[in-house]
This record gives C-alpha cells, sequence and structure tokens, in this order.
C-alpha cells in the first residue's frame, strides 16, 4: 500500500510539474464547461436542469482521463524510464494502478470544476438558481471519477502492451471519435433527460464493470511486451 | 578459447545455457556464466551482439527461450525479493526529468522501501556531488549530472548486485574516475557484485576483475583479468630482420610454426600474434635454419583492445 501511495504521489508531482499541460486542461475544461451550459441554456431556455451537468462531467472526466494518461503511460515508455522502474520491486499490476488512480483523481476534480460552472452560468442564464439532484450528485462525485479510472486504466493497458506506432493510431482512430460522438450525443436531444436513482444505479453498475473488466485485463501486462515495444 | 570460469565464492549472478530468440530469430544460444560476490564482471561484445538482451534477461525483464537465470539464488522475472537486491543503471538513466533530483531519489526509496530514507536519499545526492541542485529539475542538468544521479538511485538501497551499462559514457574525465573508483570499492569493500556491460576497454582494464566477450550470441571468452593479462603479454613477438629481402622468406617460417596467427609485415618488420607463448629460441633456431640474419627479436604486449579484436575477428570467421 505505501508503495501504490508512493506511486500515486509521484504521478501526480509529473502531471502537476507539466504547467503547461495543466493551464490547457483547466482552460479548456472552464471553457467546454462554459460553452456547453451557454449552448443548453440558448437551445432550450428550460432546460433540464441535469442535462449540462451530467454530459459534461461525463465528457470533461473523459477527455481529461484522455490527456493525463498519455502523459503518464506513454511518456514513461517514450522516454525510457519505465525500463528501470520495471527493475523495481513492485508488481506491473501496483504500478499500473498507481497511475490509474493519479490520472483519475485530477480529472474527477476538473470535471467537478466544470459541473460548477455549468450549473453557475445556467443558473445565471435561466434567472433560476439550479440545484442539483442527488443522483446528479452522486454521478458527478462517484460515477464520473469511476469513468475516468476505466479509461485510463483501459488507455494505459494498451499503451503499455502497444508499441508506439499503434498507440498513436488508437489517439485518432478510436479516442478522439469516441469523444467527438459523445459531445454529439450531449448537444442532440438525446442528453436531455431527467437523471434519476435508476440512471445512477445503471451508470454506476456498469462503470463497476468496465473497472472490472479493465482492472482483469491489467494482469495480462507483462514486463517482455513492455520492454519488446520500448521505442 | 571459450571457457565458463566458475567462481569459488558463492555466485551471485547464474546464467545457465541461456538462449534467447525473437520471433525464430536466436539473438542468444546457450550463454552460460556464474559470477561471484564481489566479482567485478565485464561484458563486452560488438554492437547487435546480445549484451542488451543477456542483461534484461538477468534483470528478468525477457523472460529465456531455453536456459535459466538465478540472481542471488532467485528468478528476478518472478521474484520481488530479487529485485530488491539488485540495483540499475541503464543506458537510459531511468530518471524524471520533470522532478527534482531528491523527488527522483525519494520515489525509487519508497519502491525499495529503504529505510531512514531521508538521511539516504541526502547521502547519495551528496555521494553524487548534487546536493546543491537537489531541488533543481533534472532536466536541467548535464549528461554527466544526470549519470551521477543514476549512479547514485542504483546504490540507494544498498543493493548486492549491481547492473551497469556503459556507467562511464558521458562523465568527464574526472567524474569517470569517480565512478571507476567507487565500482571499485563497492566490490572490494561492500563485496556487492557488478555486472558492467561496456565498450570501453579502458574501463575494463582498469575496474574488472573478469571479462567475457559475447559475439554473434555467444560466449567466445570468459577469463579473469590476470588470465587476459598473461595472455597478452605471452602472445606477440616483433621481429627485425637485417635485410628487407629476407621478409617474404620469414613470413613464410613464421606461419608455418605452431600456434602462429597473424603475420603482418612492416618494411624489415614483422608483427607475429600468436595462439599461445612461442619461445623466442624455436624462431631464431628456425632462421638460422634457413639462413636468415635477425637484427632484433623480442616480445609484444598485445593490449586488450587487440585481443577483443583478435576474438571477435575469430568470431566472424567461425560464423
Amino acid at each position: 500500500m505505501r508503495r501504490l501511495r508512493g506511486i500515486v504521489r509521484k504521478e501526480l508531482k509529473e502531471i502537476f510539474a507539466n504547467r503547461y499541460a495543466v493551464v490547457v486542461s483547466v482552460a479548456l475544461c472552464l471553457f467546454v464547461g462554459a460553452m456547453h451550459a451557454l449552448q443548453s441554456a440558448v437551445a432550450d431556455p428550460s432546460p433540464q436542469p441535469a442535462s449540462p451537468v451530467f454530459i459534461l462531467s461525463t465528457i470533461v472526466g473523459l477527455l481529461i482521463s484522455y490527456t493525463f494518461a498519455s502523459q503518464l503511460f506513454y511518456r514513461e515508455k517514450v522516454s525510457g524510464t519505465i525500463e528501470t522502474l520495471l527493475c523495481s520491486p513492485i508488481s506491473l499490476r501496483t504500478l499500473w494502478a498507481g497511475k490509474v488512480i493519479a490520472v483519475a483523481l485530477p480529472a474527477s476534480v476538473l470535471s467537478w470544476a466544470a459541473s460548477v460552472v455549468a450549473t453557475l452560468i445556467v443558473s445565471a442564464r435561466t434567472g433560476t438558481p439550479v440545484i442539483a439532484s442527488g443522483p446528479l450528485i452522486l454521478h458527478v462525485l462517484i460515477v464520473v471519477p469511476l469513468f475516468n479510472a476505466t479509461l485510463a486504466g483501459l488507455l494505459g493497458f494498451a499503451q503499455m502492451l502497444l508499441g508506439m506506432r499503434e498507440n498513436r493510431l488508437i489517439g485518432f482512430v478510436v479516442f478522439i471519435p469516441l469523444f467527438a460522438a459523445l459531445y454529439g450525443i450531449g448537444f442532440s436531444g438525446a442528453g436531455r433527460f431527467a437523471y434519476g436513482w435508476s440512471s445512477l444505479g445503471i451508470l454506476a453498475a456498469i462503470a463497476i464493470l468496465l473497472l472490472a473488466a479493465v482492472g482483469y485485463l491489467s494482469r495480462f501486462l507483462s514486463r517482455e511486451r513492455i520492454v519488446m515495444t520500448l521505442p | 578459447m571459450a571457457s565458463s570460469t566458475a567462481s569459488a565464492v558463492r555466485p551471485m549472478i547464474a546464467a545457465d545455457r541461456l538462449s534467447k530468440a525473437f520471433g525464430g530469430r536466436m539473438v542468444l544460444r546457450g550463454v552460460g556464466f556464474e559470477i561471484g560476490e564481489g566479482e567485478v564482471f565485464g561484458y563486452l561484445g560488438p554492437n547487435g551482439a546480445g549484451k542488451t538482451t543477456t542483461m534484461r534477461l538477468l534483470l528478468g525483464l525477457l523472460r529465456p527461450t531455453e536456459g535459466t537465470v538465478r540472481v542471488d539464488g532467485r528468478d528476478a522475472s518472478r521474484s520481488l525479493d530479487a529485485r530488491r537486491r539488485i540495483g540499475v543503471l541503464l543506458e537510459s538513466n531511468g530518471l524524471y526529468g520533470r522532478l527534482s533530483a531528491i523527488d527522483n531519489l525519494s520515489y525509487y526509496a519508497q519502491l525499495f522501501e529503504v529505510p531512514r530514507a531521508k538521511e539516504r536519499v541526502a547521502e547519495m545526492l551528496e555521494l553524487a556531488g548534487l546536493t546543491g541542485r537537489r531541488r533543481d529539475k533534472v532536466g536541467t542538468f548535464s549528461l554527466g549530472m544526470r549519470r551521477r544521479l543514476a549512479l547514485a538511485r542504483a546504490l540507494l538501497h544498498r543493493p548486492a548486485v549491481l547492473f551497469l551499462d556503459e556507467p562511464a559514457a558521458g562523465l568527464d574525465p574526472e567524474a569517470q574516475k569517480l565512478v571507476r573508483d567507487l565500482i571499485v570499492s563497492l566490490s572490494s569493500d561492500e563485496r556487492i557484485t557488478v555486472f558492467m556491460n561496456t565498450h570501453d576497454l579502458d574501463d575494463v582494464q582498469r575496474i574488472c576483475s573478469r571479462v567475457a566477450i559475447l559475439c554473434d550470441g555467444r560466449i567466445r571468452a570468459d577469463e579473469t583479468l590476470k588470465e587476459w593479462n598473461a595472455r597478452a603479454e605471452a602472445t606477440g613477438l616483433v621481429l627485425t630482420l637485417v635485410d628487407e629481402n629476407d621478409v617474404e622468406e620469414a613470413a613464410r617460417i613464421l606461419e608455418n610454426l605452431p600456434d602462429v596467427a597473424t603475420c603482418e609485415i612492416d618494411g624489415r618488420t614483422l608483427a607475429v600474434s600468436t595462439h599461445r607463448e612461442l619461445p623466442t629460441a624455436t624462431v631464431i633456431r628456425a632462421f638460422e635454419a634457413s639462413g636468415i640474419a635477425l637484427h632484433e627479436i623480442r616480445r609484444a604486449r598485445q593490449t586488450l583492445e587487440e585481443l577483443y579484436l583478435e576474438t571477435v575477428r575469430e568470431a566472424g570467421e567461425d560464423a
């Protein structure tokens, strides 16, 4: 457990040491939050208050997770630091888990920030203070971090296992279209619905199942495969 | 010439009939050695010979296709305990450029659960000569500073076995001497076993107690430095003739003598290399019988570089 804490702490330091990435991420999530909220309020003067926050917190969390996971997993391979790290007495799963937690924490905080911004803007635009429902608050606090961890875990698994070219392809072919699709759904009517306890339960179950599946996948990480795919 | 020198002391690193293939291409073929406690083992070989693959197998980063590897009696690919006893300095220093020197060392102190970590980190920064720069980002360091810091990280947890890949690469002469002296003292005073991949024959001569040469995935030579030096003393003769017209005949006579490896002509001088000691009396008698007058005959000490090149050349001919 001490080692896991050590990995998380070090990875967080690495994330925050890259000031450019942090500033861009914060600016991006605030900008997207504001734009999304404004767009929602314009499109429908009396929107379901849940819609912008629900879509936004999820998309921002995933987007930031994608950015930070690339920083922590991909860069460790590109710089070659992972080879020395693999010689230390930590299991691959501990290393993977430490990085996943380190990605999910700031990504979740930023998605919370974006949600707050969006809520404030929607409240200001509609003239009615938006009070988030219990399921929505739990969605932002629990489901979003779980999805963030799932994406970070899946991406980390792929980046550790695959070569550099395949990793670049994954970014372009899988994740960027995925974000575009999610965002499109968010802007379309499909994202506007009352977020209740059943929605929360379904999404939480999906998130937990996905995270468990990705955790299971991490068993198949191998030192040899990682070393053989170093640039 | 290849021989596996079994150590009299407890083997800290043992490779037995180690082979590794990548997609059907054999990179290592039946490599075997035992390295005893406190030995400094220099692992030489041309680029692509399989040195890095051997080191990765020993470190448990790769699984052997055939054969076994033991570090301090355990398989490093499976045992976390074995990895606790290993210190590593690879070609890429493995340092985090965005973190400070102290953060880099503290991270590894946590991973290795180093007792009294703060004091040990400070001690290692002192050893690397980086106490004054401990809070600076490693990305701002020179190549030499990074190498010193990486070596300090490798020693942080007091390993029993140290794996070094070109440890003095990128260092200025003063720092190179520092690193060499450090390795020698670690081996002699603390009985740390050192496995060193290198191309630097000067390093090998100064610090290694044993040298192996790997060519084309096979060990072609494995001898203690004393044995190398004895061979270097024994295997060379330089002859100067009175008459330059006799050189062709003299070369023919020499090449027909047993154990003569090569004979090179330069004016009226012949440089002879032999597989083992060739008595000067044998040469003198052979020349007298053919009526060739000798001006001078002396032993020529081969450098380790010459011995290395000869071994590599022979390996190429075998292949």
